[in-house]
């Protein structure tokens, strides 16, 4: 006879319950492994708090003494936060001298409690005196390498101190200033003044050594006599236009051309347009000619870029011919001709004949400048040619710049006007 | 033969991709940029067409569903130079493994972490593999269906997104260093491609020989579009040498992505997205590896090794002093000498193995072979 187990004895567990049991340990286990790696995987090291940064929104970089870099920061400050200077928020700047940008940031926590970030970054402005005795690329590079910095900062060079320049940075009209520079950029397509030349574009252009690298050019409003004296308004450079009481003193004109990493020379607002034109880089521009019957009335035509430019290019005898066809759409923008360009077919040839000839002789002499006072291509017209060559070893062997610098040039403009405004017939027309 | 479960062909194509494709978004594409120049994309095509080739042919010998290459390694060269072949390819697998999780690693460091102890999200990234590998073949295939939609999405997006960005005159010069370099690096770097190995190991999991089969040939479409694709995009943002300059070109091409003023650092979706990615290839590979290991020592119980092949990646990822020095051994060592020597083993199975299968055939050989000839008796005297 076997013994029966007393009642409260212990049962030995039953398999559903060892089944449960062991449920509820892998639970715990996989509950735990979440937990720790949430623990770990959260980065605890590189933790930082919104509140404990300071984001450098733009840098200006000039000389400093004792082979340093004049570093100026401006700060991202809520426009709450920002101090209002005669009715305008004043965003906060920072000068001060160090070798390179990893030291300036810490230099700059010297008096900031905040940790410095340029992961907000959004202009680098070089001063051209700077520009001019330094070597810009390798100063840039120090900015390519640190992970802190993005590759499509916005370049520009300003023919003032960079530190007056974004001191003196301060929109009237209620943007930030560093939403000026920004928007600044974004219209670039309208008026083709400024070439929105980032970090990434300027190294390119540096490294391919088949362009040259340019920047934007910005100056402080001084009201200058000496643009004054020219006829086409767009033939001068940031800082030449005598604009009384404008919205910011800034002027974002023209573009700085750079030849072996240092400021070669300076373009003017119609010499960047016609850079941007051939580049594909231009939305709409507004261009102003005397009337060819009178020559005391004005012809405004909005010019708009829809195709590119069809640069061809080939060798004749080891002499390197470029033909430009720049096609134009464009509309009747104003008129004090009081001749009816809609109706008269003749009269709208001429006018369109008028523009592609000021054009054509004003991108030939720009090409004959830069042979002649840049000795390379700002333009980047070398595909043209470069698609001949099959490797690396011939395109070199040829030599691009030099053959650049003996080329010929054929440029035609073709502007047609296709669009006459909300005005069918001239004021007074018969 | 080692159980684990069956996945679909589809399955099989997410996996083998992740791993393939996924390759490109880490630093390992500098070396086809930089032995290509101006056409990577061609010494790609020689490279992965040259590898695809030699699997393509090793296919037919893998109609046996329940052998994988280390068996059939074993089955055809003998238990001793089998197991030392297999035990090579292992080891070439380990050290690419090792290698590859130090570019991601270096690539966390500078796009999330860069004050972390490298060595502890090098564990955290060890133990992340491990885990996975040891939930077998079907949840892996499974989840990696997932991060194959992920990842295609990513891959799309960015290609789309990047037309904005990219210049067609960085294209020339269209040759590069010119065909005969070309030619010759793309063959002595068709070990960049040695991923492909992976998929012969998976033979087991697939029912049907034919899906199988068919499978490769999507996989190796896909991958030469996509990779092709990838690398001229690249050459078109950042044109030769400028893109042999970076250490990750993805990243930088992520970063360069602006919408205005209101819609940002775009690359912060693309660097997660990466980071999910990364981790399915790496703890997939880990797999392999525990597979092999297992199937070398000839033992079903492949789990057990994960956890020791994790250990010898931890330390292979801590042998390289710097990236580009990981760069330059997986370019000279693993690829230019270490390929000749398993490519060889490939090529060796390749020959061994048809020889073998026309002896084998019943009209193949002159004269059938003793088991051939004591098959029919077998079957006689058996009830």
């Amino acid at each position: 006879m076997g013994k029966t187990p007393a009642p409260n004895s212990k049962q030995p567990p039953t398999q559903p319950q060892y089944n449960r049991k062991s449920k509820r340990r892998i639970q715990f286990r996989r509950i735990l492994l979440i937990c720790l790696a949430s623990v770990f995987l959260g980065g605890c090291w590189d933790n930082h708090e919104l509140e404990s940064l300071a984001f450098i929104t733009v840098i200006g970089i000039d000389k400093g003494k004792h082979n340093n870099l004049k570093i100026t920061y401006q700060f991202f400050t809520p426009a709450t936060e920002s101090p209002k200077h005669s009715g305008v928020h004043k965003p906060l700047v920072t000068t001060f001298q160090a070798p390179s940008f990893g030291v300036a940031e810490n230099i700059a926590n010297v008096s900031s409690d905040r940790m410095i970030t340029s992961q907000q970054l959004k202009v680098t402005i070089i001063s051209e005196s700077f520009a001019k005795k330094n070597d810009v690329a390798r100063v840039l590079e120090g900015m390519v390498r640190s992970r802190s910095y993005r590759r499509d900062i916005l370049l520009v060079t300003s023919l003032d101190d960079a530190s007056d320049t974004i001191r003196a940075n301060l929109s009237k009209l209620g943007s930030t200033s560093l939403d000026f520079i920004e928007n600044m950029r974004n219209q670039h397509t309208f008026t083709g003044f400024l070439p929105v030349e980032t970090l990434n574009d300027f190294l390119i252009a540096n490294e391919s050594g088949d362009t040259l690298a340019f920047t934007g050019l910005v100056a402080l409003n001084k009201q200058s006599s000496s643009g004054e004296s020219t006829n086409q308004s767009e033939n001068r450079i940031a800082g030449q236009f005598p604009i009384k009481n404008g919205d910011d003193p800034l002027q974002y004109i023209g573009a700085e051309i750079y030849r072996g990493d240092r400021a070669a020379g300076r373009l003017t607002g119609q010499e960047t347009r016609i850079v941007l034109l051939l580049q594909r880089k231009i939305g709409t521009f507004l261009m102003e000619l005397p009337d060819i019957h009178h020559s005391d009335r004005r012809n405004t035509l909005l010019l708009r870029q829809i195709i590119g430019p069809r640069i061809r290019a080939h060798l004749d005898h080891g002499q390197l011919h470029f033909i430009i066809h720049v096609p134009l759409d464009a509309t009747l923008d104003s008129t004090t001709a009081e001749i009816n360009y809609v109706q008269d077919t003749k009269q709208r040839r001429l006018l369109e004949r008028v523009f592609d000839q000021k054009l054509q002789h004003e991108t030939v002499k720009l090409l004959h400048r830069c042979q002649k006072e840049f000795r390379g291509d700002p333009i980047g017209l070398y595909p043209a040619i470069k698609w001949r060559f099959l490797t690396e070893k011939s395109w070199r062997q040829f030599n691009y710049t030099k053959h650049f610098n003996k080329a010929r040039f054929i440029v035609q403009y073709e502007i047609e006007i296709t669009n006459f405004g909300k005005q069918r017939a001239p004021f007074g027309a018969q | 033969m080692i159980k684990d479960g069956h996945i679909s062909s589809m399955q099989l194509i997410a996996i083998m991709l992740i791993i393939i494709i996924g390759k490109g978004l880490d630093s390992a594409i500098l070396i086809l940029i930089h032995w290509g120049h101006s056409a990577p994309e061609l010494l790609m095509l020689v490279g992965e067409i040259g590898i695809v080739t030699i699997v393509a042919l090793q296919l037919p010998l893998f109609k046996d569903p329940n052998k994988n290459l280390i068996d059939l390694l074993i089955d055809t060269f003998g238990g001793v130079m089998g197991s030392l072949f297999g035990f090579s390819l292992f080891t070439s697998l380990l050290l690419d493994l090792a290698m590859n999780v130090y570019y991601d690693i270096e690539q966390i460091r500078v796009v999330f972490l860069p004050t972390t102890p490298p060595n502890l999200v090098l564990f955290l990234s060890i133990v992340a593999m491990i885990i996975p590998a040891y939930y077998g073949i079907e949840v892996l295939g499974r989840t990696n269906l997932i991060m194959f939609a992920l990842m295609m999405v990513v891959i799309l997006s960015l290609i789309a997104i990047s037309f904005t960005l990219i210049n067609i005159d960085y294209m020339p010069p269209l040759l590069g260093p010119g065909i005969p370099q070309l030619l010759k690096q793309g063959v002595l770097h068709s070990g960049f491609f040695g991923e492909y190995l992976v998929y012969l190991m998976l033979r087991p999991y697939v029912r049907s020989y034919r899906s199988f089969r068919n499978s490769f040939y999507i996989i190796a479409g896909i991958s030469i579009l996509f990779g092709a694709i990838g690398l001229v995009i690249i050459q078109l943002v950042f044109p030769y040498p400028i893109d042999d300059h970076l250490f990750f070109p993805f990243i930088e091409l992520a970063k360069l992505i602006y919408f205005g003023r209101f819609i940002q650092h775009i690359e912060a979706v693309y660097a997660v997205t990466w980071l999910a990615v990364t981790f399915a290839r790496l703890s997939l590979l880990l797999y392999v590896l525990s597979l092999m290991a297992a199937s070398v020592a000839r033992t079903p119980h492949f789990r057990r090794f994960a956890p020791s092949i994790g250990a010898m990646i931890y330390y292979g990822a801590l042998l390289p002093p710097t990236l580009s020095d990981a760069i330059d051994f997986k370019d000279i060592m693993l690829e230019k000498r270490g390929f000749p020597f398993y490519g060889g083993i490939a090529i060796l199975f390749l020959i061994v193995g048809y020889l073998k299968k026309w002896r084998n055939k019943p009209n193949g050989g002159q004269n059938p072979s003793a088991e051939q000839q004591a098959a029919p008796d077998a079957a006689t005297v058996q009830p």
